[in-house]
C-alpha cells in the first residue's frame, strides 16, 4: 500500500536493487551498487561512456548476471529469475539499442509488447499507445527496419507500455532524438508515466535534462554510485555540474560519432 | 502422351516434394539462423522410419505420419543436444554450419552402418491412377502436392498471422528483446524445430515414394535443389519457397528431355549458383547479417 512519506512500503512496492555486484565474466563492471525506485518516481542515473549504466539495466533485466546483490520488484526477490519470467512480473524495458524487432512491422512490434496479456486486452493496450504517439498510426504496416531513429525509439517505448510494466527501464530514450522530441519524451511522456504510478529508471546522457525530470538521481562512475541525492539537490551542487555532469557532457560529444553501436 | 508433357508430370511431383522440403528450411533457418546441412539426412531418417513402420505392417499414410515424426523429433533433438549445446559456447554462423555438416556426416554414416548401404523401397500403391490434364499420377502423388499447397499456406499464415508465428520471427531477430517481452524463447525455437522436422520428415517419405528405391545417402543429395529452392525464393518467405521449388522441380525434370538424367543435380545446381549470382540477397545476406543464433 503505497503512502507518501516512510520509504519501506513504497520502496518495496517498486524496483530495489541492493548491492549488486555484475559484469561480463571478467572483472566485475558494477561494484556493489544500490538503489531505489518507489511508484510514481523518476530516478535517473547518470554518468560519463563506459561507467556501467546499460550494464545496470542489463542486471536488471536479467542478461547479464548477478554474482552478489538482490534486485527485488513489488517486493519478490527476482535475482534468480529468468528474462522472461522478470518481465512476466511488470517489468519493462527499452534497451539502448536493438529496441525494436527490425524485420516485424510496428503493428506486429507493438503486439510483440503484449505477448504475455490476452488477445483483447493487447488490441486496447496498442490503441493506447497510438493515442500517445499518434505519428506511430499511419506507419502501422511498416516495417521496423525503415523507420527514422525518432519513430522507432517511439515506437520502442511504445512496445513497451503495451505490457504496462510496474517498472519501466528507459536507457537512453533520447540518444538518437531531436532536442525538441527529447524534450517532449522526457518532460512530458516519462514524468507523465511516473504520475500514473510506474516505478521509471532512466538512464541518460542529456544529464540536465534527465536531474529536470526525475525525482532523484545517481550519478554513477566507474560502476560506483559517486552521488545520490534528490536532483534538485543534485543539480544545485557546484562540484557536480563541474565535474561529473561536465565529464558526461564531454562523454556525449565523444561519443555521438559511435552512436547506435552497442555500448 | 508427349514427353515434355510427362515430364512437365514428373517436374510437378518433384516440385511438390521439394516445396514441402523448402518450406520446412525456409522455415527453419528463417527461425533458428542455423543453416542445417543434416536437414537432408534427417529426411532419410524420416523415410527409414516409414520403410520400417511399412515392415511392421503399417498402412502408407500411417508410416508417412510416422516418418514425420520421426523427422520432428529427430530435428527438436539435433537442436537441444548438439546445436544449441555449440550455440551456448558462443559458435555463430560459420562455425555452426560446420557443426551441421559435422551432424550431416555423422547422421548419414550411422545409418550406413545401422541399415546397410543397400537401396529399399517403401510399397508403391498398385491403386487408381488419375490423369490431370496431360499427365497422369497416383493418389499418393496427388496427396502429395496437395500437402505442399497445404505446407506452404500453412507455414505463411503461421508466420504472419499467429502469435506464435510473429514470435518465431521475434525471437530469429532479437532474442534478448524477445525474452523481455516474457517470451520463453527456448520453446519457441523448440516449436521451430518441431514444425520445420515435420515437413523435413514427410518430404523424406514423400521423397522416398517417388523414387521408389533409396539408400542412406538420398536425402542429403537431395539437400542442394533444396536449399537452391528456400534461396531462390528467399529465406523465411514460404511461398517464396513454394515458387522456387517449381521452378526448380520443372527445371530439373524438364531437362532430363534434353541432357542426361544424371544431370539433374547438376542442374540444380547451376540454377543454385544462378541464383546466387542475381539474387544475393537471398542466403548470403542472412549470413552476412551475422544475425544472432538464439537458444
Ligand atoms: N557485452 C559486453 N561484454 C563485455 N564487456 C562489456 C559488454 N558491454 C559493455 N561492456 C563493458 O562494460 C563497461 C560498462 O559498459 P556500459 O554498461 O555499456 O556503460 P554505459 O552504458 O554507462 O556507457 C564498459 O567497460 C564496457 O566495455
Ligand atoms: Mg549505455
Amino acid at each position: 500500500m503505497p503512502t507518501s512519506s516512510g520509504n519501506a512500503g513504497p520502496a518495496a512496492q517498486g524496483l530495489e536493487v541492493a548491492d549488486v555486484v555484475a559484469g561480463y565474466g571478467g572483472a566485475p563492471v558494477l561494484k556493489g551498487l544500490s538503489l531505489t525506485v518507489s511508484p510514481g518516481q523518476v530516478v535517473a542515473v547518470v554518468g560519463p561512456n563506459g561507467a556501467g549504466k546499460s550494464t545496470l539495466m542489463r542486471a536488471i533485466t536479467g542478461t547479464v548476471r548477478i554474482s552478489s546483490g538482490i534486485v527485488t520488484i513489488g517486493g519478490v526477490d527476482i535475482t534468480k529469475w529468468s528474462s522472461e519470467r522478470r518481465s512476466r512480473h511488470g517489468l519493462g524495458y527499452v534497451p539502448q539499442s536493438r529496441d525494436v524487432f527490425d524485420s516485424l512491422t510496428v503493428q506486429e512490434n507493438l503486439s510483440m509488447g503484449g505477448y504475455m496479456l490476452p488477445k483483447r486486452e493487447v488490441d486496447d493496450r496498442i490503441t493506447n499507445v497510438f493515442s500517445l504517439f499518434p505519428s506511430l498510426l499511419p506507419l502501422r504496416t511498416r516495417v521496423a527496419s525503415k523507420l527514422s531513429g525518432g519513430e522507432r525509439k517511439l515506437l520502442g517505448i511504445g512496445r513497451a507500455l503495451v505490457a504496462t510494466p510496474t517498472v519501466l527501464l528507459l536507457d537512453e530514450p533520447t540518444a538518437s532524438l531531436s532536442p525538441e522530441l527529447s524534450k517532449v519524451i522526457l518532460t512530458e511522456h516519462v514524468r507523465r508515466l511516473a504520475d500514473t504510478g510506474v516505478a521509471v529508471l532512466l538512464v541518460e546522457q542529456k544529464a540536465l535534462q534527465a536531474l529536470e525530470v526525475s525525482d532523484w538521481a545517481h550519478v554513477l562512475v566507474g560502476g560506483e554510485t559517486r552521488i545520490s541525492g534528490p536532483s534538485g539537490e543534485v543539480l544545485a551542487r557546484r562540484d557536480i555540474r563541474e565535474v561529473f555532469l561536465g565529464a558526461a557532457a564531454l562523454a556525449i560529444e565523444a561519443s555521438t560519432a559511435e552512436d547506435g553501436k552497442r555500448s | 502422351m508427349s514427353i515434355v508433357g510427362s515430364s512437365i508430370g514428373f517436374g510437378l511431383i518433384t516440385a511438390s516434394i521439394l516445396a514441402i522440403a523448402a518450406v520446412g528450411f525456409t522455415l527453419q533457418f528463417g527461425v533458428t539462423n542455423i543453416l542445417n546441412l543434416a536437414y537432408g539426412d534427417i529426411m532419410t531418417a524420416a523415410a527409414f522410419a516409414a520403410y520400417f513402420a511399412t515392415k511392421g505392417g503399417a498402412p502408407l499414410w500411417l508410416a508417412a505420419v510416422a516418418g514425420s515424426l520421426a523427422g520432428a523429433v529427430l530435428s527438436v533433438l539435433l537442436n537441444r543436444f548438439v546445436y544449441s549445446w555449440f550455440a551456448r559456447r558462443g559458435a555463430k554462423l560459420f562455425a555452426m554450419i560446420m557443426v551441421t555438416l559435422g551432424a550431416s556426416l555423422v547422421v548419414q554414416n550411422g545409418m550406413t552402418a545401422v541399415f546397410g548401404p543397400d537401396f529399399v523401397s517403401l510399397p508403391t500403391s498398385a491403386g487408381t491412377t488419375y490423369q490431370v490434364g496431360p499427365a497422369i499420377f497416383t493418389g499418393p502423388q496427388l496427396a502429395i502436392v496437395a500437402l505442399a499447397l497445404l505446407a506452404m499456406a500453412g507455414v505463411h499464415s503461421l508466420l504472419r498471422y499467429t502469435r506464435l508465428g510473429q514470435a518465431m520471427r521475434a525471437t530469429a531477430t532479437n532474442p534478448d528483446l524477445a525474452r523481455s517481452c516474457g517470451m520463453a524463447t527456448n520453446r519457441i525455437i523448440d516449436a521451430a524445430w518441431l514444425l520445420s522436422g515435420l515437413l523435413c520428415g514427410l518430404a523424406g517419405v514423400a521423397l522416398a515414394l517417388n523414387l521408389s528405391t533409396f539408400t542412406t545417402g538420398t536425402g542429403g543429395t537431395f539437400l542442394i535443389p533444396v536449399i537452391a529452392a528456400a534461396v531462390l525464393g528467399g529465406i523465411g518467405q514460404p511461398y517464396g519457397a513454394m515458387l522456387g521449388a517449381l521452378v526448380i522441380g520443372l527445371a530439373t525434370e524438364v531437362s532430363v528431355t534434353v541432357v542426361s538424367p544424371s544431370y539433374k543435380t547438376v542442374v540444380a545446381f547451376a540454377i543454385l549458383i544462378v541464383v546466387l549470382l542475381f539474387r544475393p540477397q537471398g542466403i548470403l545476406s542472412e549470413v552476412a547479417m551475422a544475425k544472432e543464433i538464439a537458444t
